[in-house]
């Protein structure tokens, strides 16, 4: 583990980082909401909706089978929207999760999206599940659940591991429409080759900030945008010193790769101590 | 013909009839070991019975394992966590302090009261300030690392087109090597570019280095997906043995 007293330098770019998405927030909050580019994958929501509408059959929802994190808490933003507009149409919805903490979370929200469309009775306290926090006890029973209730539209997004296909496959064979999304690489394959549309990395953050449309989420999407740029500036940067130094290794190494390591910090104050 | 749920519970009953004879001749055979790999085997061909479609059967099995999923979160609750992170430096170590954690844990169960609901997310902010302080050290610890090694030489050190001294304290970059670190340093940038929300990818230039880091992106993900299903055929043979060999013993198994 890193300590800021090891490297003042990541510390204060960690800082600068911080007051970019700060700073953003807040402009955010002040009423200048930003532009957030409309992702392919947000235009399947409504219309997975609308098929189980049509087919009178529930909407299924998973925000992973991780605890209370940021990546359940913006699954749950995306699945307010989704349980809105199903409330809109008095679709049923299904939602299962496998933490105890995001199951009290996850009633309120859903009780919250019901009463924010003015239909508070149709709020079926049995629609969220806390099914098991054992990762392929939950994988079963959500699988049975799929095949009993033979759901229309599934939404899977959130972080999923090795059960990632398995609920796939399943929702597939019942003939669901899919939208799945994760931050986790090793399973977005999965869900591409086995979902109708797949929301990819950070595409997630960016759905979640468009469909809530809250000022927090929409500013830190763009404060995130700057420090990508600023990394990727340091990149760059880092990149044309090392070959312009021709450096493969080795112990003469450029200021600018210490910078970001243990010490860092002092061996930029040493360098600028040799130049004077 | 599609089987009916109470065709396929009637087969199942009067299946219960030879299974009970045959564990019994298991455990008579291969005692207690003997019976478990005979229950395993029948747990297994219960739960790929869903293949064919969900039926009383594959039910009958889910509803064990989440049972028996309760009763190990249980076990494991108390032997992993609470006695030995709680009762135990409390109560043998006498380190008072750990009690304050008591009335957060009673706290959550006010989620219960109608009234008092609201006492049950004092806890949960708590925990939330817990897992955000932890995200900001663990930004740092994850993702400075990777920003360092993404640093990359475009010049060889040596012009052949391999290395002639592959040993990382070697430190030669051949031609190969720098063209590795371009394909890199591409796709890095293509794919950030990707992910970049903030604007639209009008300008063609910017859209089509999107759309390099989308096909990169895919390739990757056709790896992965290439190598995780290779994990997963490992993990079939290794049941399918379990099943033949070690279950209906229809070979030697590997010594």
């Amino acid at each position: 583990m890193q300590h800021a007293c090891d490297n003042w330098f990541v510390a204060f770019f960690e800082g600068a980082l911080i007051i970019l998405i700060m700073v953003r927030i807040i402009k955010s909050m002040r009423g200048s909401i930003p532009f957030i580019r409309r992702i392919p994958g947000l235009n399947a929501i409504d219309e997975a909706i609308g098929r189980a509408t049509e087919m009178g059959k529930p909407i299924l929802m998973i925000p992973g089978i991780l605890g209370l994190d940021i990546v359940s808490l913006q699954a749950l933003n995306v699945f307010t929207h989704v349980t809105r507009t199903a409330a809109r149409f008095a679709t049923p919805i299904r939602m299962c999760v496998c933490d105890a903490t995001l199951y009290t979370i996850s009633q309120e929200v859903i009780q919250d999206a019901y009463q924010a469309e003015g239909k508070p009775e149709l709020y079926d306290p049995d629609s969220v599940r806390f099914l098991s926090d054992q990762q392929f006890a939950f994988a079963a029973s959500v699988a049975g659940l799929i095949q009993r209730e033979q759901v229309a539209a599934t939404f899977f997004l959130g972080s999923f591991f090795a059960e990632s296909l398995i609920f796939a496959e399943v929702a597939n064979s019942v003939g669901a429409i899919q939208v799945a999304g994760t931050v986790m690489t090793t399973q977005t394959p999965f869900f591409i080759a086995a979902c109708d549309y797949v929301i990819i990395g950070d595409e997630f953050y960016a759905a979640s900030a468009y469909l809530s449309k809250e000022p927090v989420a929409t500013g830190s999407l763009v404060g995130q945008d700057y420090a990508k740029l600023l990394l990727t500036f340091f990149i760059v940067l880092g990149s044309i010193i090392y070959t312009v130094t021709g450096y493969a290794g080795g112990p003469h190494v450029p200021l600018i790769h210490t910078l970001f390591a243990d010490g860092g910090w002092n061996a930029l104050l040493h360098s600028i101590r040799h130049l004077f | 013909m599609k089987l009916t749920d109470r065709t396929i519970g009637i087969i199942a009953v009067i299946c219960l009839i030879p299974i009970s004879f045959g564990a019994y001749l298991y455990y008579l055979r291969f005692g207690q070991n003997g019976l478990n790999i005979f229950l395993g085997g029948l747990v297994t061909l219960a739960v790929y019975s869903t293949l064919y479609r969900e039926n009383p059967i594959y039910r009958f099995v889910e509803h064990i394992y989440l049972g028996l999923a309760a009763g190990y979160g249980v076990v494991i609750a108390w032997s992993e966590v609470l006695s030995t992170q709680w009762y135990d430096p409390i109560f043998k170590q006498h380190q008072w302090l750990w009690l304050w954690i008591l009335p957060l844990a009673i706290m959550a169960y006010f989620v219960f009261s109608k009234k008092h609901s609201w006492i049950s997310r004092i806890p949960l902010v708590i925990l939330s300030g817990f897992a955000a302080g932890t995200i900001f050290q663990g930004f740092v610890s994850q993702y400075f690392p990777q920003i360092q090694d993404s640093f990359k030489s475009l010049r060889p050190t040596v012009y052949t087109l391999q290395n002639p001294d592959p040993s990382p304290a070697a430190h030669i970059l051949s031609i190969s090597g720098a063209i590795n670190n371009a394909i890199f340093l591409i796709t890095l940038t293509s794919v950030l570019t990707y992910f970049f929300f903030s604007f639209e990818h009008k300008k063609k230039a910017i859209r089509g280095y999107a759309q390099v880091g989308r096909w990169l992106m895919m390739i990757g993900f056709g790896a992965i997906f290439g190598s995780t299903i290779m994990t997963r055929f490992a993990l079939l043979v290794d049941r399918m043995y379990f099943i033949l060999i070690e279950w209906m013993h229809l070979g030697h198994p590997i010594a």
